[in-house]
């Protein structure tokens, strides 16, 4: 079941994993947990059984794309959705997002709609 | 070989001289300029702090505002789904006190509980709209840190100018912390400063459509 799934949001601003936390609880994924940074996540992926990760790019310390590196340089969690969503729009990030192997970018600001599209779409990209 | 008179090499001292008084003269002047860019460097610091305590209270502000939105959202939620529920019982009872004097109050109480519906619906989808607009906080955050890390590179390279002049009351400002590395981004697109950024979402969409995506 859908509501099943395991979610964690990767940001270094609280408010903004508080946004998409609420708004992931609004389309029923209640099941959320929060990193700030891409070296609090890995070792959260790496010890938990998440489905979908949720990452913003500009953190300090591991940005989103190390993340994303990580995460598919990792035989466990290589196929895991990354979805990224981050204020960075240049042409050049986001292409070197999608050939780091993203499942989907949104930018900032984003609506809810937008979030709830980009997520189905790879969640029944998965189930094709 | 004749040695040149006294006469002969006084143009030669002249011009010597002239230069000297021009060299001490460019050099005051510069001793001068550091001097207010140092003061204006002892400013960074409290920049710095001022910066990030705007960041602090916008930050503060923007959690405030979604604990608010988190406990409003029920009682819209409630709101509405009591309305709906109590609508279907007083039509019903309309139905029954038909040609009374009550069918009428009835009939207004259905028609407020229909309001009341649609309004705390309303109400709910306005409060999605403040969530969302808490965005800014990231946003405009993103944005302070990128111009903090300037001030740092600022206060750093007038530190160094302070050490080159021999002038030390900059060089005393405190060391400052590395500045981006490439790989962290650019944070948020800011008109007129950002160049070869997408405007929309739905560039995105169609920059990863032609990539196969």
């Amino acid at each position: 079941m859908s509501s099943e799934l395991r979610f964690l949001v990767v940001d270094d601003f609280s408010t903004m994993r508080r946004i998409v936390k609420n708004l992931l609880q609004e389309l029923g994924y209640a099941n959320v947990q929060e990193a700030d940074d891409g070296n609090t996540a890995l070792p959260m992926l790496k010890n938990g059984n998440f489905d979908f990760v949720i990452t913003d790019w500009n953190m300090p310390q591991m940005p989103g794309l190390e993340l994303l590196k990580a995460v598919r340089a990792d035989e466990k969690l290589k196929h895991l959705p990354v979805l990224m969503v981050t204020a960075e729009a240049k042409r050049e990030q986001i292409v070197e997002a999608a050939q780091a192997g993203v499942s989907g970018y949104v930018i900032k600001p984003f609506t809810a709609q937008t979030l709830s599209e980009k997520l189905n779409k790879i969640l029944q990209a998965r189930k094709a | 070989m004749s040695t040149p008179d006294a006469t002969a090499v006084e143009p030669l001292w002249e011009d010597l001289r002239a230069l000297n008084v021009s060299l001490q003269r460019t050099l005051d002047e510069f001793r001068n300029s550091f001097r207010q860019a140092s003061s204006a460097g002892k400013e960074i610091p409290d920049a710095r702090v001022r910066l990030d305590h705007v960041l602090k209270l916008t930050e503060e502000a923007a959690h405030r505002t979604l604990d608010l939105v988190e406990r409003s959202c029920p009682l819209a939620d409630r709101v509405a789904v009591d309305a709906v529920a109590l609508i279907e019982p007083i039509r019903e009872a309309r139905a029954a006190y038909r040609g009374t004097g009550v069918e009428a109050l009835l009939g207004r109480v259905e028609d407020y509980l229909t309001t009341v519906q649609r309004d705390g619906s309303q109400v709910r989808a306005n409060l999605a709209e403040v969530l969302m607009a808490q965005s800014y906080q990231d946003l405009s955050g993103q944005i302070i840190r990128t111009v903090i890390k300037l001030v740092v590179e600022l206060e750093r390279t007038l530190s160094r100018f302070a050490e080159l002049s021999g002038e030390g009351e900059a060089g005393k400002a405190s060391a400052a912390s590395a500045p981006a590395s490439d790989g962290h981004g650019f944070g948020p697109a800011v008109p007129g400063v950002t160049t070869g950024a997408v405007g929309v979402q739905e560039d995105v969409d169609d920059l990863l459509a032609r990539m196969g995506m």
